[in-house]
Protein backbone atom coordinates (compact mmCIF):
# COMPACT_ATOMS: atom_id res chain seq x y z
CA UNK A 1 0.00 0.00 0.00
CA UNK A 2 1.83 3.28 -1.02
CA UNK A 3 1.92 5.88 1.94
CA UNK A 4 0.60 9.07 -0.32
CA UNK A 5 -2.93 8.05 -2.21
CA UNK A 6 -3.93 9.49 -5.13
CA UNK A 7 -6.65 12.05 -4.15
CA UNK A 8 -7.68 13.48 -7.69
CA UNK A 9 -10.85 11.89 -8.34
CA UNK A 10 -11.88 11.78 -4.58
CA UNK A 11 -11.59 15.32 -4.71
CA UNK A 12 -12.98 15.94 -8.04
CA UNK A 13 -15.93 14.01 -6.31
CA UNK A 14 -16.77 16.46 -3.78
CA UNK A 15 -16.54 19.37 -5.95
CA UNK A 16 -18.80 18.14 -8.28
CA UNK A 17 -20.99 16.89 -4.85
CA UNK A 18 -20.68 20.42 -3.71
CA UNK A 19 -21.39 22.08 -7.11
CA UNK A 20 -24.88 20.16 -7.32
CA UNK A 21 -25.49 21.29 -4.10
CA UNK A 22 -25.03 24.77 -4.91
CA UNK A 23 -27.26 24.75 -8.32
CA UNK A 24 -30.10 22.94 -6.07
CA UNK A 25 -30.05 25.96 -3.66
CA UNK A 26 -29.84 28.84 -6.09
CA UNK A 27 -33.20 26.62 -7.82
CA UNK A 28 -34.80 26.67 -5.01
CA UNK A 29 -34.06 29.68 -3.48
CA UNK A 30 -34.86 28.99 -0.30
CA UNK A 31 -33.67 29.07 3.02
CA UNK A 32 -34.85 25.20 3.64
CA UNK A 33 -31.95 24.78 1.34
CA UNK A 34 -29.17 26.70 2.39
CA UNK A 35 -26.04 27.51 0.17
CA UNK A 36 -22.42 25.56 0.76
CA UNK A 37 -20.95 28.45 2.28
CA UNK A 38 -24.26 29.48 4.14
CA UNK A 39 -23.48 26.55 6.27
CA UNK A 40 -19.95 26.52 5.94
CA UNK A 41 -20.34 30.08 7.88
CA UNK A 42 -22.75 28.42 10.05
CA UNK A 43 -20.17 25.82 10.81
CA UNK A 44 -17.49 27.86 11.76
CA UNK A 45 -20.03 30.15 13.84
CA UNK A 46 -21.05 27.23 16.24
CA UNK A 47 -17.23 26.12 16.48
CA UNK A 48 -15.83 29.38 17.12
CA UNK A 49 -18.38 29.94 19.92
CA UNK A 50 -17.48 26.34 21.63
CA UNK A 51 -21.18 25.00 21.28
CA UNK A 52 -20.69 22.47 18.82
CA UNK A 53 -17.36 21.10 20.25
CA UNK A 54 -19.20 20.96 23.63
CA UNK A 55 -21.99 18.70 21.87
CA UNK A 56 -20.01 16.76 19.81
CA UNK A 57 -17.61 16.07 22.93
CA UNK A 58 -20.57 14.82 25.39
CA UNK A 59 -21.76 12.15 22.22
CA UNK A 60 -18.06 11.28 21.57
CA UNK A 61 -18.18 10.68 25.16
CA UNK A 62 -21.00 8.64 24.85
CA UNK A 63 -20.43 7.03 21.95
CA UNK A 64 -17.40 5.95 23.50
CA UNK A 65 -18.79 4.25 26.42
CA UNK A 66 -21.76 2.61 25.12
CA UNK A 67 -19.24 1.26 21.98
CA UNK A 68 -16.48 0.29 24.77
CA UNK A 69 -19.33 -1.77 26.77
CA UNK A 70 -20.71 -3.26 23.84
CA UNK A 71 -17.57 -4.70 22.00
CA UNK A 72 -16.73 -5.97 25.66
CA UNK A 73 -19.91 -7.63 26.70
CA UNK A 74 -20.84 -8.85 23.48
CA UNK A 75 -17.42 -10.38 22.55
CA UNK A 76 -17.50 -12.48 25.75
CA UNK A 77 -21.08 -13.90 25.05
CA UNK A 78 -20.13 -14.39 21.50
CA UNK A 79 -17.12 -16.31 22.10
CA UNK A 80 -19.46 -18.26 25.47
CA UNK A 81 -21.55 -18.97 22.71
CA UNK A 82 -19.25 -20.04 19.72
CA UNK A 83 -17.77 -21.96 22.28
CA UNK A 84 -20.20 -24.33 23.61
CA UNK A 85 -23.28 -26.03 20.84
CA UNK A 86 -25.31 -26.23 23.65
CA UNK A 87 -25.59 -23.15 25.46
CA UNK A 88 -25.78 -21.87 21.82
CA UNK A 89 -28.85 -24.10 20.86
CA UNK A 90 -30.58 -22.43 24.27
CA UNK A 91 -29.98 -18.78 23.62
CA UNK A 92 -29.64 -18.53 19.62
CA UNK A 93 -33.64 -17.44 20.25
CA UNK A 94 -32.60 -15.01 22.70
CA UNK A 95 -30.42 -13.74 19.81
CA UNK A 96 -32.77 -13.58 17.31
CA UNK A 97 -35.44 -11.83 19.26
CA UNK A 98 -33.00 -9.11 20.50
CA UNK A 99 -31.67 -8.95 16.58
CA UNK A 100 -34.99 -7.78 16.03
CA UNK A 101 -35.97 -4.97 18.52
CA UNK A 102 -36.31 -1.86 17.51
CA UNK A 103 -34.00 0.52 18.43
CA UNK A 104 -37.10 3.14 19.57
CA UNK A 105 -38.58 0.37 21.17
CA UNK A 106 -35.44 -0.63 23.52
CA UNK A 107 -34.67 3.49 23.65
CA UNK A 108 -38.30 3.88 25.05
CA UNK A 109 -38.52 1.48 27.63
CA UNK A 110 -35.07 2.01 29.16
CA UNK A 111 -36.29 5.63 29.39
CA UNK A 112 -39.43 4.40 30.56
CA UNK A 113 -37.97 2.06 32.84
CA UNK A 114 -34.52 3.79 34.41
CA UNK A 115 -36.07 7.77 33.72
CA UNK A 116 -34.07 10.56 31.71
CA UNK A 117 -31.06 9.60 32.96
CA UNK A 118 -27.70 8.88 31.46
CA UNK A 119 -27.36 4.96 32.53
CA UNK A 120 -30.76 4.68 30.38
CA UNK A 121 -29.07 6.44 27.54
CA UNK A 122 -26.25 4.17 27.16
CA UNK A 123 -28.10 1.08 28.33
CA UNK A 124 -30.16 2.02 25.19
CA UNK A 125 -27.62 2.25 22.82
CA UNK A 126 -25.61 -1.04 24.20
CA UNK A 127 -28.59 -2.83 23.85
CA UNK A 128 -29.32 -1.95 20.53
CA UNK A 129 -24.99 -3.17 18.99
CA UNK A 130 -24.77 -6.19 21.64
CA UNK A 131 -26.66 -8.45 19.22
CA UNK A 132 -24.76 -7.61 16.43
CA UNK A 133 -21.45 -8.03 18.25
CA UNK A 134 -22.51 -11.28 19.52
CA UNK A 135 -23.36 -13.13 16.20
CA UNK A 136 -20.17 -11.42 14.68
CA UNK A 137 -17.73 -13.14 17.61
CA UNK A 138 -20.12 -16.13 17.24
CA UNK A 139 -19.27 -16.92 13.79
CA UNK A 140 -15.26 -16.26 14.56
CA UNK A 141 -15.17 -18.35 17.10
CA UNK A 142 -17.34 -21.16 14.97
CA UNK A 143 -14.61 -21.18 12.25
CA UNK A 144 -11.20 -21.24 14.72
CA UNK A 145 -9.33 -23.42 12.85
CA UNK A 146 -9.04 -26.92 14.90
CA UNK A 147 -5.85 -27.82 13.34
CA UNK A 148 -4.22 -25.16 14.88
CA UNK A 149 -5.57 -25.20 18.25
CA UNK A 150 -4.38 -29.04 18.19
CA UNK A 151 -1.25 -27.89 17.10
CA UNK A 152 -0.99 -25.48 20.24
CA UNK A 153 -2.22 -28.16 22.51
CA UNK A 154 0.97 -30.67 20.93
CA UNK A 155 3.24 -27.88 21.44
CA UNK A 156 2.09 -27.11 25.13
CA UNK A 157 1.53 -23.64 24.42
CA UNK A 158 -0.99 -23.26 27.68
CA UNK A 159 -3.82 -20.75 28.03
CA UNK A 160 -2.36 -17.51 27.57
CA UNK A 161 -0.10 -18.07 24.69
CA UNK A 162 -2.57 -20.03 22.71
CA UNK A 163 -5.28 -17.21 23.29
CA UNK A 164 -2.68 -14.92 22.35
CA UNK A 165 -0.98 -16.05 19.36
CA UNK A 166 -3.46 -18.60 18.30
CA UNK A 167 -7.25 -17.60 18.91
CA UNK A 168 -6.45 -14.03 18.83
CA UNK A 169 -5.54 -13.69 15.35
CA UNK A 170 -8.11 -15.48 14.22
CA UNK A 171 -11.06 -13.70 16.20
CA UNK A 172 -9.06 -9.93 15.12
CA UNK A 173 -10.78 -9.73 11.56
CA UNK A 174 -14.53 -10.53 13.04
CA UNK A 175 -13.74 -7.67 15.90
CA UNK A 176 -13.04 -4.99 13.33
CA UNK A 177 -15.83 -6.10 11.52
CA UNK A 178 -17.99 -5.64 14.20
CA UNK A 179 -16.55 -2.66 15.52
CA UNK A 180 -17.32 -0.91 11.87
CA UNK A 181 -20.74 -1.57 11.60
CA UNK A 182 -21.08 -1.38 15.18
CA UNK A 183 -19.91 2.40 15.12
CA UNK A 184 -21.80 3.03 11.90
CA UNK A 185 -25.03 1.55 13.47
CA UNK A 186 -24.45 3.46 17.17
CA UNK A 187 -23.48 6.70 15.62
CA UNK A 188 -27.42 6.39 14.20
CA UNK A 189 -28.92 5.47 17.17
CA UNK A 190 -27.27 7.77 19.53
CA UNK A 191 -28.49 10.60 18.13
CA UNK A 192 -31.99 9.44 18.58
CA UNK A 193 -31.67 8.43 22.14
CA UNK A 194 -30.26 11.97 22.86
CA UNK A 195 -33.22 13.78 20.76
CA UNK A 196 -35.78 12.09 23.17
CA UNK A 197 -34.49 11.78 26.71
CA UNK A 198 -31.27 14.14 26.86
CA UNK A 199 -30.48 17.87 27.05
CA UNK A 200 -27.23 17.89 25.46
CA UNK A 201 -25.11 16.36 22.42
CA UNK A 202 -25.64 16.25 18.98
CA UNK A 203 -28.78 14.75 19.15
CA UNK A 204 -30.18 17.70 21.22
CA UNK A 205 -28.46 20.09 19.32
CA UNK A 206 -30.52 18.76 15.67
CA UNK A 207 -33.88 18.30 17.62
CA UNK A 208 -33.68 22.26 18.39
CA UNK A 209 -32.43 23.23 14.64
CA UNK A 210 -35.50 20.99 13.70
CA UNK A 211 -38.03 22.98 15.99
CA UNK A 212 -36.93 26.53 14.39
CA UNK A 213 -36.52 24.86 11.29
CA UNK A 214 -32.89 25.90 10.99
CA UNK A 215 -31.69 23.70 8.13
CA UNK A 216 -28.48 25.49 7.70
CA UNK A 217 -27.57 24.47 11.65
CA UNK A 218 -29.02 20.96 10.96
CA UNK A 219 -26.51 20.59 7.98
CA UNK A 220 -23.12 22.38 9.88
CA UNK A 221 -23.85 19.90 12.95
CA UNK A 222 -24.30 17.09 10.23
CA UNK A 223 -21.09 17.93 8.12
CA UNK A 224 -19.12 18.47 11.67
CA UNK A 225 -20.49 14.38 12.17
CA UNK A 226 -19.72 13.14 9.06
CA UNK A 227 -15.94 14.40 9.64
CA UNK A 228 -15.18 12.89 13.11
CA UNK A 229 -16.43 9.70 11.42
CA UNK A 230 -14.23 9.80 8.36
CA UNK A 231 -11.35 10.49 11.16
CA UNK A 232 -12.04 7.74 12.83
CA UNK A 233 -12.31 5.17 10.03
CA UNK A 234 -8.77 7.00 8.44
CA UNK A 235 -6.95 7.15 11.67
CA UNK A 236 -7.86 3.97 13.67
CA UNK A 237 -10.19 1.61 11.93
CA UNK A 238 -7.50 1.41 9.18
CA UNK A 239 -4.40 1.28 10.22
CA UNK A 240 -5.60 -1.48 12.31
CA UNK A 241 -7.35 -3.35 9.36
CA UNK A 242 -3.53 -2.61 7.42
CA UNK A 243 -1.51 -4.26 10.62
CA UNK A 244 -4.14 -6.98 11.11
CA UNK A 245 -3.22 -7.87 7.17
CA UNK A 246 0.46 -7.31 6.97
CA UNK A 247 1.02 -11.45 7.26
CA UNK A 248 -0.53 -12.03 3.91
CA UNK A 249 0.59 -12.79 0.40
CA UNK B 1 14.28 -42.21 26.51
CA UNK B 2 10.73 -43.15 26.02
CA UNK B 3 9.47 -45.99 24.95
CA UNK B 4 5.93 -46.49 23.99
CA UNK B 5 3.28 -49.05 24.38
CA UNK B 6 0.02 -49.04 22.89
CA UNK B 7 -3.01 -51.14 23.54
CA UNK B 8 -6.04 -49.70 22.38
CA UNK B 9 -9.06 -51.93 22.12
CA UNK B 10 -11.37 -49.89 20.16
CA UNK B 11 -11.60 -46.31 18.34
CA UNK B 12 -14.42 -45.99 17.11
CA UNK B 13 -16.15 -41.88 15.93
CA UNK B 14 -19.04 -40.77 17.42
CA UNK B 15 -21.91 -39.14 15.18
CA UNK B 16 -20.00 -40.16 12.26
CA UNK B 17 -22.03 -41.78 9.32
CA UNK B 18 -20.26 -45.05 10.24
CA UNK B 19 -20.84 -44.88 13.94
CA UNK B 20 -20.96 -48.64 14.56
CA UNK B 21 -17.47 -49.71 13.48
CA UNK B 22 -15.20 -48.95 14.91
CA UNK B 23 -11.72 -47.30 13.36
CA UNK B 24 -9.36 -49.26 15.02
CA UNK B 25 -9.61 -52.47 17.02
CA UNK B 26 -7.06 -55.07 18.96
CA UNK B 27 -4.41 -52.67 18.36
CA UNK B 28 -1.11 -53.75 20.15
CA UNK B 29 2.40 -52.47 19.95
CA UNK B 30 5.08 -52.22 22.40
CA UNK B 31 8.03 -49.71 20.80
CA UNK B 32 11.89 -49.89 22.29
CA UNK B 33 13.13 -45.71 23.49
CA UNK B 34 15.08 -44.55 20.38
CA UNK B 35 13.48 -46.69 18.09
CA UNK B 36 12.37 -45.74 14.42
CA UNK B 37 9.33 -47.23 13.36
CA UNK B 38 7.28 -47.01 10.33
CA UNK B 39 3.45 -47.66 10.12
CA UNK B 40 2.82 -48.72 6.63
CA UNK B 41 -1.25 -49.07 6.05
CA UNK B 42 -4.24 -48.09 3.30
CA UNK B 43 -5.43 -44.38 3.61
CA UNK B 44 -7.88 -44.13 5.48
CA UNK B 45 -7.10 -47.26 7.45
CA UNK B 46 -6.60 -45.16 10.73
CA UNK B 47 -2.53 -43.78 11.11
CA UNK B 48 -3.75 -40.60 11.70
CA UNK B 49 -6.57 -41.55 14.18
CA UNK B 50 -3.89 -43.61 15.86
CA UNK B 51 -1.29 -40.75 16.07
CA UNK B 52 -3.54 -38.69 17.58
CA UNK B 53 -4.40 -40.98 20.55
CA UNK B 54 -1.02 -41.57 20.70
CA UNK B 55 -0.53 -37.63 21.37
CA UNK B 56 -3.50 -37.15 23.33
CA UNK B 57 -5.31 -34.89 21.08
CA UNK B 58 -8.19 -37.74 21.19
CA UNK B 59 -8.98 -39.21 24.39
CA UNK B 60 -11.74 -41.45 23.46
CA UNK B 61 -10.97 -44.88 22.99
CA UNK B 62 -11.06 -48.24 25.18
CA UNK B 63 -7.76 -49.15 25.75
CA UNK B 64 -4.23 -47.86 27.22
CA UNK B 65 -1.52 -45.51 25.76
CA UNK B 66 1.55 -45.96 27.98
CA UNK B 67 3.42 -43.50 29.33
CA UNK B 68 0.08 -41.51 29.06
CA UNK B 69 0.38 -38.63 26.42
CA UNK B 70 -1.99 -36.73 29.46
CA UNK B 71 0.12 -37.69 32.25
CA UNK B 72 2.54 -36.26 34.59
CA UNK B 73 5.89 -38.08 32.76
CA UNK B 74 4.37 -37.80 29.39
CA UNK B 75 6.93 -37.79 27.17
CA UNK B 76 7.94 -34.74 24.88
CA UNK B 77 6.20 -34.91 22.04
CA UNK B 78 6.96 -33.44 18.66
CA UNK B 79 4.26 -34.03 16.26
CA UNK B 80 4.35 -33.35 11.91
CA UNK B 81 0.99 -32.81 11.05
CA UNK B 82 0.26 -34.21 7.64
CA UNK B 83 -0.14 -30.14 6.85
CA UNK B 84 2.61 -28.59 8.14
CA UNK B 85 0.04 -25.89 10.61
CA UNK B 86 2.22 -22.94 10.68
CA UNK B 87 0.46 -20.02 12.20
CA UNK B 88 0.04 -17.65 9.41
CA UNK B 89 0.42 -14.30 11.28
CA UNK B 90 3.50 -15.32 13.03
CA UNK B 91 7.21 -15.05 11.16
CA UNK B 92 8.79 -18.72 10.36
CA UNK B 93 11.37 -18.14 13.17
CA UNK B 94 8.56 -16.77 15.82
CA UNK B 95 6.36 -20.23 14.99
CA UNK B 96 9.20 -22.03 16.54
CA UNK B 97 9.94 -20.35 19.06
CA UNK B 98 6.34 -20.25 20.49
CA UNK B 99 6.53 -23.93 20.46
CA UNK B 100 9.53 -24.12 22.66
CA UNK B 101 10.29 -23.54 26.75
CA UNK B 102 11.98 -20.22 27.70
CA UNK B 103 15.08 -21.03 28.12
CA UNK B 104 15.69 -22.95 24.68
CA UNK B 105 19.07 -22.25 22.79
CA UNK B 106 18.75 -20.37 19.77
CA UNK B 107 21.93 -21.16 19.01
CA UNK B 108 20.59 -24.94 17.77
CA UNK B 109 17.09 -23.43 16.38
CA UNK B 110 19.68 -21.83 14.02
CA UNK B 111 21.00 -25.32 13.53
CA UNK B 112 18.59 -26.67 12.48
CA UNK B 113 17.34 -23.56 10.40
CA UNK B 114 20.70 -24.21 8.60
CA UNK B 115 20.20 -27.89 8.17
CA UNK B 116 16.71 -27.80 6.57
CA UNK B 117 18.09 -24.50 4.55
CA UNK B 118 15.82 -21.75 5.84
CA UNK B 119 18.12 -19.75 7.32
CA UNK B 120 17.04 -17.42 4.77
CA UNK B 121 13.27 -17.37 5.60
CA UNK B 122 13.55 -16.95 9.05
CA UNK B 123 11.92 -13.55 9.22
CA UNK B 124 8.96 -14.34 6.67
CA UNK B 125 5.20 -15.26 6.95
CA UNK B 126 4.31 -18.69 6.69
CA UNK B 127 2.13 -18.33 3.70
CA UNK B 128 4.79 -16.50 1.49
CA UNK B 129 6.98 -19.55 1.36
CA UNK B 130 6.62 -23.05 -1.30
CA UNK B 131 4.76 -25.49 0.69
CA UNK B 132 8.15 -27.60 0.79
CA UNK B 133 9.62 -24.84 2.66
CA UNK B 134 6.91 -24.66 5.16
CA UNK B 135 7.15 -28.94 5.77
CA UNK B 136 10.85 -27.87 6.65
CA UNK B 137 9.96 -25.87 9.13
CA UNK B 138 7.64 -27.54 10.70
CA UNK B 139 10.59 -30.38 10.76
CA UNK B 140 12.35 -27.68 12.23
CA UNK B 141 9.48 -27.22 14.85
CA UNK B 142 9.00 -30.89 16.10
CA UNK B 143 12.96 -31.27 16.38
CA UNK B 144 13.70 -27.65 18.30
CA UNK B 145 11.60 -28.82 21.64
CA UNK B 146 14.32 -31.76 21.36
CA UNK B 147 10.94 -34.84 21.15
CA UNK B 148 11.32 -37.93 23.29
CA UNK B 149 8.65 -38.97 21.00
CA UNK B 150 8.58 -37.89 17.80
CA UNK B 151 5.25 -38.67 15.85
CA UNK B 152 5.35 -37.97 11.79
CA UNK B 153 2.13 -38.02 9.88
CA UNK B 154 3.20 -38.70 6.35
CA UNK B 155 5.49 -35.82 5.86
CA UNK B 156 6.79 -36.07 2.82
CA UNK B 157 3.50 -36.56 0.72
CA UNK B 158 2.75 -34.54 -2.45
CA UNK B 159 6.77 -33.12 -2.08
CA UNK B 160 8.20 -33.77 -5.27
CA UNK B 161 10.72 -36.59 -5.65
CA UNK B 162 14.07 -34.98 -5.06
CA UNK B 163 12.87 -32.63 -2.11
CA UNK B 164 11.21 -35.94 -0.43
CA UNK B 165 14.64 -37.63 -0.68
CA UNK B 166 16.29 -34.61 0.95
CA UNK B 167 13.74 -34.11 3.81
CA UNK B 168 14.25 -37.98 4.27
CA UNK B 169 17.99 -37.79 4.88
CA UNK B 170 17.35 -34.86 6.98
CA UNK B 171 15.31 -36.55 9.67
CA UNK B 172 17.84 -39.63 9.84
CA UNK B 173 20.62 -36.72 10.31
CA UNK B 174 18.51 -35.11 12.95
CA UNK B 175 17.18 -38.51 14.07
CA UNK B 176 21.02 -39.49 14.73
CA UNK B 177 21.99 -36.10 16.11
CA UNK B 178 19.47 -36.54 19.05
CA UNK B 179 18.33 -40.01 19.28
CA UNK B 180 14.25 -40.42 20.16
CA UNK B 181 11.86 -42.82 19.55
CA UNK B 182 9.73 -42.17 16.18
CA UNK B 183 6.58 -43.30 14.93
CA UNK B 184 6.92 -42.43 11.03
CA UNK B 185 3.32 -42.54 9.41
CA UNK B 186 3.06 -43.95 5.46
CA UNK B 187 1.57 -45.53 2.76
CA UNK B 188 4.79 -45.67 0.71
CA UNK B 189 6.94 -49.13 1.54
CA UNK B 190 9.92 -47.90 0.22
CA UNK B 191 10.07 -44.43 2.17
CA UNK B 192 9.19 -46.96 5.66
CA UNK B 193 11.88 -49.23 4.36
CA UNK B 194 14.47 -46.22 3.46
CA UNK B 195 13.74 -44.95 6.98
CA UNK B 196 13.08 -47.60 9.75
CA UNK B 197 14.14 -49.97 12.13
CA UNK B 198 11.28 -51.72 12.34
CA UNK B 199 7.52 -52.16 9.78
CA UNK B 200 4.59 -51.98 11.91
CA UNK B 201 2.07 -52.94 9.07
CA UNK B 202 -1.42 -52.28 9.73
CA UNK B 203 -5.20 -53.23 8.07
CA UNK B 204 -7.80 -51.58 6.29
CA UNK B 205 -10.52 -49.99 9.28
CA UNK B 206 -10.85 -51.14 11.59
CA UNK B 207 -7.18 -51.22 11.94
CA UNK B 208 -4.59 -53.70 13.76
CA UNK B 209 -1.20 -54.92 13.01
CA UNK B 210 -1.13 -57.20 10.67
CA UNK B 211 2.97 -57.59 10.19
CA UNK B 212 6.13 -56.92 12.40
CA UNK B 213 9.03 -56.73 10.37
CA UNK B 214 12.39 -55.92 11.52
CA UNK B 215 15.16 -54.36 8.70
CA UNK B 216 18.54 -55.84 9.42
CA UNK B 217 20.27 -54.16 6.54
CA UNK B 218 22.32 -50.79 7.78
CA UNK B 219 20.55 -47.87 6.33
CA UNK B 220 23.87 -46.32 4.94
CA UNK B 221 23.58 -50.07 2.40
CA UNK B 222 19.92 -49.11 2.05
CA UNK B 223 20.24 -47.72 -1.58
CA UNK B 224 17.38 -48.34 -4.34
CA UNK B 225 18.13 -51.52 -5.53
CA UNK B 226 18.42 -52.96 -1.56
CA UNK B 227 14.92 -51.40 -1.01
CA UNK B 228 13.28 -52.68 -4.04
CA UNK B 229 14.82 -56.38 -2.84
CA UNK B 230 13.68 -56.05 0.67
CA UNK B 231 10.35 -55.24 -0.77
CA UNK B 232 10.03 -58.40 -2.61
CA UNK B 233 11.71 -60.93 0.02
CA UNK B 234 8.58 -59.22 2.13
CA UNK B 235 5.72 -60.15 -0.54
CA UNK B 236 7.37 -63.84 -0.89
CA UNK B 237 7.62 -64.41 3.52
CA UNK B 238 4.24 -61.97 3.84
CA UNK B 239 1.80 -63.51 2.17
CA UNK B 240 -0.71 -62.23 4.70
CA UNK B 241 0.58 -58.53 3.55
CA UNK B 242 -0.53 -58.67 -0.16
CA UNK B 243 -2.54 -55.93 -0.10
CA UNK B 244 -0.10 -53.30 0.81
CA UNK B 245 2.22 -54.48 -0.63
Amino acid sequence: MPTTRDLTIPLLSLIALAAIWQLAAMLAGSSLLPAPMAVFEVLGREVASGRLPHHLGITLLRLAASFGLSMLLGAAIGIALGRSPRLDRFFDSWVVIALNIPALVTIILCYVWFGLVETAAITAVVINKLPNVIVTLREGTRHLNRDLLEMAAVYRFGRVATLRHVIWPQLFPFVLAAARTGLALIWKIILVVELLGRSNGMGYQLHLYFQMFDVAGILAYSIAFIGVVQLIEELLLRPLDRRAQRWRR
Amino acid sequence: MSGLTLDIRRKRYRGGPDTARPIIENLYLSVRPNEFVCLVGASGCGKTTLLNLVAGLDREFEGAITPDPAGANAPRLGYVFQNPRLLPWRTVRDNIVLALPDDHDPAYIDHLFEIVGLSEARAVYPERLSVGMQRRAALVRAFAINPDLLLMDEPLVSLDPPTARRIRELILRLWRERPHTVLFVTHDLAEAIALGDRLIFLSAAPATVIGDVAIPTPRELRDTAAIDAFGSQLRREHRQLAGLL
